[in-house]
């Protein structure tokens, strides 16, 4: 019986002593696999020059229609991209988005890659749809590289300009004046039943080396 | 060698057989159109359905039974007996080698392009060419992108595939000579003559002609894809030529006109007035509510129901104070077929005014004579008399149906001045059958003092350059106080534009009942300010805010034309339907229904069916020269149906 | 070997010969109304543009057309190897001004333009000369243009759409000029050689131009040699000659030699051991696959490298099309840049292959022979130089250094 009894512990202490396999998600996050198909990022050269030019490729892609671009045309003096042509808006309707990456596929300068990120709820309808300014790579070395006295490139568009969300486009206006017309102020964090803290995205820590 | 067939009697006709299939076809009939009679593409580039063919790119070369080498489709004519193939290895061969070719030194940026979508070099390579591309980018030659070469043209010389299509079409559509194609040592570009900006008023039809992305509209630069756009037919607005466009709209917004052709009328060719001209129907300066504002008391937006009730109870109000015709209707040339016909309806029958017209002058003595001109039997006349540069002036592409009339079938175009001596003009003009007069709507009376002196030469037809998209439909439809629809004589006693602003400034007119955009008013100036101020009630129906709009003290949103149903008439009488691309600004009901609404307020009955569809049949029974037209065709007139 | 039937006479370095000299040497003009044509068939006289088209052939088509016809007498030679027009014209006018005229009566043209290559200055004023000595029934028929220096001016659609519009480029569609030419009348259009050989056998039969031959089938031809000779020159040679004879007549090889360039810029390339017993004669050449084209024979020194001569000549042919047609426009240019960095040690890895299948995708398909003609020469090059073209993309070096410098 002592056998039994000391056989059972030994299983039971050796499952104690071992790793928790539970995350305490939200405020920890697995890692995910490096070819996962979660939220986009769009991309920007090593010289911060963003890597989109607009060509509108992927929404032709898009098997849902989820993607909206509209470009418009490089200062040259002040280029966004390098060519001619840049996005002036990217938006993606996530609710609409399969996930299936044809974009990504179709992207003629690998300007568009599906992320890690896919805890993407949102409290709002039109919170799903991400603009550009969302969807843009970080680029925090770009003012240093350039110097802080010559604003010049993509950096200048997303660390000098006042507002860089290049807003909405139409097609959104319209849905969301549909849904802001008349409706009580939807919840924001804080209130009540809604986490005040908002994890962020645990970044995998190398994407290259699996 | 084949056994011939049986001999054919004579009828015009050739057979051949095209990669096996036999068919008739007309004598003279190039290759090309008979295969694609037959459904059989072949890809080309230099060739132009519109213009000589020049059979430089060499991409159409097809086989042809007994010829020793490959033959351009593109100008080579169908004679009997001729068996065509352009499916065998050594066709494929040659399209292939071709588009290798072409493709050697072009810079593959379908990417940013703006032609990407809607490039036959693109769609060609896709469908004929190898699959893989052989030339490293590093090798190719670069040239300049993006010259602009005028404010509405851009110009990327690498993408050119010197097909001289647009050096052509100076040449041959337009006769300006602006692009040239210059051979600058071992390079051969095209460029502008002389470097010196393109000033031609028909620019905008280079991007078209262009088979790649090389010329291409500055104002639709990366505007749009084609895969993006919403293509709506329609007519262009801009003057009463009524050239067949299509209308680009993406994300509620006009992004481009583009050509949709129509032989008869435009050719395919716009012009840049036009072309362009689509701006202005994004604006967002709008009516976009309801209003009344009455002349003692506060101003408010209402509901559209309760501003047409206020409309029939001020009417109400002048019939009982004053009599029918102290109400004067305006219309507007920028109004649709329906519109107008209801409108003079409203204002006859139910209102019972005279007073109603659609602009200022004086139409006395309006005939259909004026418009017995079409604009393709332009070509069939001996001699053309053109009156000033007024008709040109207003409707640009006349000047492109007159060239064509002028060069490639031989007729004389003489342009004189406006108010040129009859008997001089005679005298100038040579032995002729058939003369075509055109001219402007406001020298009508000297149009008919030349076409009186020239009938003694031969048969006489007039062309009247009407003001407004839809001037000719106003006048059809008896928006004039002078004639009924259908040029019928009116009663007597009827008032003008300007004798209606006149009344009211005066105060002998108490109600005006304005609907449209007119820029014919606008014209008035200060003569509208007075009526406008005088008047008691000012009844509008307007799309853009103003001086009419602000002066309202009832006012109720239109839609703009490309906003709605309906038809409009061109200068030759040709019905054409517009169709709404773009969602109304305002959240109201259609003109006609605006229009039907009032009237049935006023006490009209039979006036339920409102909807522009409807309304176009009740204007076919009323004036059955529009019931023949249908759509696109062209309302003719003859004495007995004036009578 | 030699002949001497069309450089008769006279020395040819002594300049022109005069028409009261002409016509005492070689009798009055035979009036050659009828049955010229007949006797041209049946001498079987070809045309020395270049073509050897059938002239009689020729003739019958003009003659049938309907209303007055227009004699062009092609002195163009714009092709740089050649020189023998240029020579006939300073010495021999009054032989192709007589050819002219029985071409005039014989198709019934009342028009004759001599249409002559403005850089050659000598032969303008030889041929000025001499149509100012004929009668003045025939002077009223002549006009003399002067034909812009290109390499296409010669082609006979070029030559027609100058006269007419002023642009010496070949036009792209049918009618051919023999339709509708020169003002929209049948035109004939003949080279200079052709005519004098017209010439002379209204004089003397078609049995004389055969038996003139010397063995050949197509009585004497002019030749001119070049490249590795003391000195580019003119000589008459007659069907029994072999290439051999040409150049020791030109003066024997200045130097060893590895091929020759038979027919000019459109001609092809044959290796030097093949080359000297190959016989001057258009029949036996064609049956052997080759032209003597406007009877040009370069000879390639061998201080110079067949790569570069080719290239080069691939660059001139490109720089020298009209740049209307696709092919030649986008592919002739292409064929010959590849070539260039072929040349110059700076090829790509498909270079080769690219200009072997590009070659191929030329014949044919332009509105003129440009892109035919330049093909032949690239592919005889790629055949006959094969060794040193793998040597140059292979190595990136040359068999003879010094042509590795001059290329760059």
């Amino acid at each position: 019986m002592i056998k039994e009894l000391v056989l059972g512990l030994r299983f039971t202490i050796t499952q104690m002593l071992r790793k928790p396999l539970t995350v305490q998600y939200p405020e920890e996050q697995k890692p995910v696999f490096p070819r996962h198909r979660g939220r986009h990022i769009l991309h920007r050269y090593d010289n911060g020059l963003e890597r989109c030019i607009g060509c509108e490729l992927c929404a032709a892609a898009c098997p849902v229609g989820c993607i909206y671009v509209l470009a418009a045309e490089n200062d040259p003096k002040n280029p966004v991209s390098p060519g001619e042509r840049y996005a002036e808006r990217y938006e993606i309707n996530l609710m609409r988005c399969i996930y299936c990456g044809y974009c990504a596929e179709a992207c003629p300068t690998e300007a568009i890659t599906l992320g890690p990120q896919y805890d993407l709820a949102e409290y709002r309808r039109e919170r799903t749809v991400v603009t550009k300014a969302e969807l843009l790579e970080s680029w925090p070395r770009f003012a240093q590289a350039r110097g802080p006295a010559s604003p010049v490139g993509a950096g200048a568009d997303s660390t000098a300009r006042a507002d860089p969300d290049p807003g909405i486009s139409p097609r959104v206006a319209w849905d969301a004046a549909e849904t802001v017309h008349g409706a009580p102020e939807a919840p924001q964090p804080g209130d009540l039943g809604v986490p005040t803290h908002v994890p962020t995205v645990t970044e995998p820590e190398s994407r290259d080396r699996r | 060698m084949a056994q011939k067939p049986p001999t054919q009697p004579d009828d015009g006709h050739v057979a051949v057989s095209i990669d096996g299939h036999e068919t008739r076809v007309p004598k003279g009939t190039l290759v090309l159109d008979a295969a694609a009679g037959l459904g059989i593409h072949i890809p080309i580039y230099c060739a132009h359905p519109k213009m000589e063919p020049v059979a430089v790119c060499r991409m159409c070369l097809v086989h042809i039974e007994r010829f020793p080498k490959p033959q351009p489709a593109c100008a080579t004519v169908v004679a009997d007996g001729m068996a065509v193939t352009t499916d065998s290895a050594e066709v494929t061969k040659i399209r292939e080698g071709m588009l290798e070719f072409l493709l050697l030194n072009h810079p593959l940026d379908c990417p940013v392009c703006d032609r990407g979508g809607e490039c036959d070099l693109q769609d060609f390579t896709f469908r004929y060419g190898p699959s893989v591309s052989r030339f490293p980018i590093t090798e190719k030659v670069h040239f300049n992108k993006a010259v602009p070469l005028s404010e509405h043209i851009e110009l990327d010389q690498e993408r050119c595939i010197l097909c001289w299509r647009c050096v052509r079409y100076y040449d041959e559509i337009t006769g300006e000579k602006e692009i040239v194609l210059e051979q600058r040592g071992v390079q051969t570009l095209v460029t502008t003559f002389n470097e010196q900006p393109l000033r031609s008023s028909f620019q905008g039809n280079l991007p078209e002609v262009c088979p790649v992305g090389a010329l291409t509209h500055r104002q639709y630069r990366f505007v749009s894809r084609p895969w993006d756009l919403q293509r709506t037919a329609g007519v262009c607005p801009e003057c009463s030529y009524g050239c067949n466009l299509n209308v680009d709209s993406r994300d509620f917004e006009i992004r481009r006109f583009a050509s949709r052709d129509n032989p008869l009328v435009e050719d395919m060719w716009l012009c840049d007035r036009g072309r362009y001209s689509f701006p202005k129907w994004n604006s967002t300066e709008r009516v976009r509510r309801p209003a009344v504002r009455p002349r003692a008391g506060r101003a408010r937006d209402t509901a559209v129901g309760e501003a047409i009730a206020a409309a029939a109870n001020e009417l109400r109000a002048v019939i009982d104070a004053h009599s029918p015709s102290a109400i004067g209707v305006m219309g507007s040339a920028e109004s649709t077929n329906e519109e107008l016909f209801l409108l003079q309806r409203l204002a006859r029958d139910v209102i019972g005014t005279r007073n109603i017209d659609h602009q200022l002058g004086s139409f006395d003595g309006i005939t259909s004579e004026e418009h017995a001109l079409g604009i393709a039997e332009i070509e069939e006349c001996d001699a053309l008399v053109v009156l000033g540069v007024e008709p040109e002036e207003e409707a640009p592409v006349l000047t492109l149906r007159l060239f064509k009339a002028q060069h490639k079938r031989g007729r004389r175009v003489h342009r004189v001045a406006r108010d040129a001596d009859p008997a001089g003009v005679v005298k100038a003009m040579g032995a002729t059958t058939l003369t075509g007069v055109i001219a402007d709507e406001t020298n009508r009376e000297h149009a008919v003092l030349v076409a009186t002196a020239l009938a003694r030469k031969g048969a006489v037809r007039r062309m009247t350059v009407t003001r407004g998209v839809n001037g000719r439909g106003a006048k059809d439809l008896g928006v004039l106080p002078n004639v009924l629809p259908g040029y019928r004589a009116a009663p007597p006693g009827g008032k003008n534009g300007r004798e209606i602003l006149e009344a009211a400034a005066a105060g002998a007119i108490h109600a005006l009942l304005i609907t449209g955009p007119n820029a014919a008013l606008e014209r008035a100036g200060e003569l509208l300010d007075r009526a406008l101020q005088r008047a008691e009630s000012v009844i509008v129906v307007e799309t853009r805010p103003g001086k009419v709009a602000s002066a309202a003290t009832v006012l109720i949103p239109g839609h703009a034309i490309f906003e709605k149903l309906g038809t409009v008439t061109n200068i030759e009488g040709r019905v054409q339907r517009v169709r709404p691309a773009l969602p109304p600004a305002a959240q109201t009901p259609s003109d006609t229904r605006v229009l039907a609404a009032l009237a049935a307020e006023l006490g009209a009955k039979g006036w339920e069916r409102s909807d522009p569809m409807s309304v176009n049949r009740a204007l076919r029974e009323a004036v059955p020269a529009y019931a023949e037209a249908g759509s696109g065709g062209r309302a003719l007139w003859t004495a007995e149906r004036v009578a | 070997m030699t002949g001497a039937a069309l450089l008769a006479g006279p020395d040819p370095r002594d300049g022109a010969e005069g028409f009261a000299a002409h016509t005492a040497r070689l009798g009055a003009l035979p009036s050659g109304r009828h049955g010229l044509i007949d006797t041209l068939e049946r001498a079987g006289l070809r045309g020395r543009g270049g073509a050897s088209f059938p002239t009689a052939t020729k003739w019958r088509s003009v003659a049938s057309r309907r209303g007055d016809s227009v004699v062009l007498v092609n002195g163009a030679e714009g092709e740089p190897l050649s020189q023998k027009d240029r020579v006939l014209m300073e010495s021999r006018p009054h032989l192709i001004l007589d050819g002219a005229v029985l071409a005039a009566r014989a198709t019934g043209a009342r028009q004759i333009v001599h249409y002559i290559g403005a850089a050659h200055a000598g032969a303008l004023a030889a041929m000025r000369r001499a149509i100012n000595e004929r009668p003045d029934a025939e002077r009223r028929l002549m006009r003399l243009v002067e034909a812009p220096q290109r390499y296409v001016s010669g082609e006979e659609t070029a030559a027609v759409h100058f006269v007419n519009d002023g642009t010496a480029l070949p036009t792209a569609l049918p009618p051919r000029p023999f339709e509708r030419g020169v003002s929209g009348r049948p035109t004939l259009v003949q080279n200079v050689e052709t005519l004098a050989y017209v010439a002379l056998i209204a004089r003397h039969g078609d049995a004389w131009f055969r038996a003139v031959g010397g063995g050949g089938s197509s009585g004497t031809a002019l030749v001119t040699v070049s490249g590795a000779v003391p000195a580019a020159s003119v000589h008459e040679v007659d069907g029994s000659a072999v290439i051999a004879d040409a150049v020791n007549l030109a003066g024997g090889l200045t130097s060893d030699s590895d091929a020759v360039l038979l027919g000019g810029y459109f001609g092809s390339w044959v290796p030097a051991t093949r080359a000297w017993a190959l016989p001057l004669d258009v029949g036996a050449l064609s049956k052997r696959g080759l032209s003597l084209g406007s009877g040009v024979i370069g000879v390639l020194a061998s201080s110079d490298c067949g790569v570069e001569m080719s290239a080069r000549i691939a660059m001139y042919l490109a720089d020298e099309s009209s740049r209307q047609c696709g092919p030649c426009t986008f592919g002739l240019r292409a064929i010959a840049n590849a070539m260039r960095r072929v040349a110059t040690m700076q090829a790509g890895v498909d270079d080769l292959a690219h200009v072997q299948r590009w070659a191929g995708l030329l014949p044919g398909r332009g509105a003129c022979r440009h892109p035919d003609g330049a093909a032949i020469m690239v592919r005889s090059a790629l055949q006959v130089f094969a060794d040193d073209f793998s040597l140059h993309v292979r190595e990136h070096r040359c068999i003879v250094p010094a042509a590795v410098a001059r290329a760059a």
